[in-house]
């Protein structure tokens, strides 16, 4: 059987969130053929979601008011194959059908931190008790294989331990405490720590910019090289606080 | 063993190569090398030959100087240019941050937020400015309205 296909936006926390949720999910309707193939998993709080949500969504999951409750959706994937978008991108090319092409045999896929993007992260670098390390997985995007028992467990426990660090009941000895609010360190953790992880199959977008370029990014120093961006970030240039309207 | 060496990257401050800008080298009895940037005249304020200024000139030669002064206005032309690049690249990413804040606006007037009508409301998802957007959000206030 065919695996299923979606998309799993999460907006939880602010208002802002749901917004640019629903514009995401419309972006990417207005460009993905066959639009009755596309799929999209809407994961936010109830009290946000009115008939653009209904609407533009086909699977509806409500979560709590966590800041990270985007991991908490991801886990809770409907889907086979899962695209999973940070709800502060638009989508503007037509190649977003392609997505599904980038699993290959991976058993998920992440955009990249490069040392040549480094200008626009806030941080990167960290000491561990082994020396220097820095983190070279972006969760903006992911595209995983739901089907794979070791990545449903994955998910769930990039999940349980971004909660548990957030909250303090979790922390490696040896660690900078400013670490503690980026999920990119219990993704660090995970992927470089657990041995149970050890033989996943992690992968990088080709041309990865494509898929997740920050608008924060300079065009003339970074861009990418084989198309037009797909997905845009436009995450570090908005105000997430202030009423839209 | 201490030297002293300038380095070969001299360049003239003016075209009537009355001022010179390089840097010498040092490097002490147990190794430790420094560098120390110079600003030297031909002549002093009475008009008298500055000795530093024609070790330098004999050091490296008038040529080099001349080479390296010319090599450092294409390099600083270059590095402008690369400048200005990034900084009209940096305008259009900042642009491009408030036209999406300005549509996701748009998309909060109730007549464009209810709308159904979605090729329109792609074609201002997809609007290049704020006109564009002005625009859309025109003709779909005018279909709704229409259609009381």
């Amino acid at each position: 059987m065919e695996k299923s296909k979606g998309f799993v936006i999460v907006a939880s926390k602010k208002r802002n969130f749901y917004l640019y949720a629903i514009n995401l999910a419309e972006s990417i309707r207005d460009f993905y053929e066959p639009e009755d193939e596309c799929k999209i998993c809407l994961v936010t709080e109830e009290q946000f979601l009115d008939d653009r949500g209904r609407d533009v969504a086909d699977d509806i999951i409500f979560c709590d008011d966590h800041y990270r409750a985007k991991l908490w959706g991801m886990a809770k994937s409907p889907y086979d194959l899962t695209m999973y978008i940070d709800a502060d991108m638009e989508c503007e090319h037509e190649d977003i059908v392609k997505v599904w092409d980038e699993m290959k045999d991976h058993d998920m896929v992440f955009s990249a931190l490069t040392d040549d993007r480094d200008y626009i992260y806030a941080e990167r670098d960290f000491d561990t008790p082994e020396g220097v390390s820095k983190f070279t997985l972006c969760g903006g995007v992911c595209l995983y294989d739901m089907t794979k028992p070791i990545v449903r467990e994955f998910m769930q426990d990039w999940w349980d331990l971004t909660y548990r660090q957030m909250n303090d009941t979790w922390w490696p000895e040896g660690y900078a405490d400013s670490l503690k609010s980026w999920d990119q360190f219990s993704l660090w953790w995970l992927v470089e720590k657990e041995e149970k992880y050890k033989d996943l199959k992690v992968g990088i977008f080709d041309d990865d910019l494509r898929w997740n370029y920050y608008n924060a990014l300079n065009w003339a120093i970074t861009k990418p090289d084989t198309g037009p961006v797909i997905l845009r970030h436009f995450s570090a240039g908005l105000n997430k606080d202030k009423p839209i309207v | 063993m201490s030297r002293k060496q300038w380095m070969d990257n001299a360049f003239w401050e003016t075209d009537e190569k009355k001022e010179l800008n390089c840097i010498l080298e040092l490097e002490d009895d147990v190794g430790r090398v420094t560098h120390q940037q110079m600003f030297l005249r031909r002549h002093d304020k009475d008009g008298n030959p500055n000795e530093l200024f024609n070790e330098v000139v004999d050091a490296l030669g008038e040529e080099r100087i001349d080479q390296e002064t010319a090599d450092r206005v294409e390099r600083k032309k270059a590095e402008a240019e690369e400048d200005k690049i990034r900084e009209e690249e940096h305008n259009k990413a900042r642009k491009l941050e408030k036209l999406f804040n300005y549509k996701l606006e748009a998309f909060e007037v109730d007549e464009i937020k209810n709308s159904k009508n979605r090729k329109l409301k792609a074609k201002l998802r997809r609007a290049k400015s704020k006109i564009e957007v002005d625009m859309y959000s025109i003709m779909i206030l005018q279909e709704e309205l229409e259609a009381e």
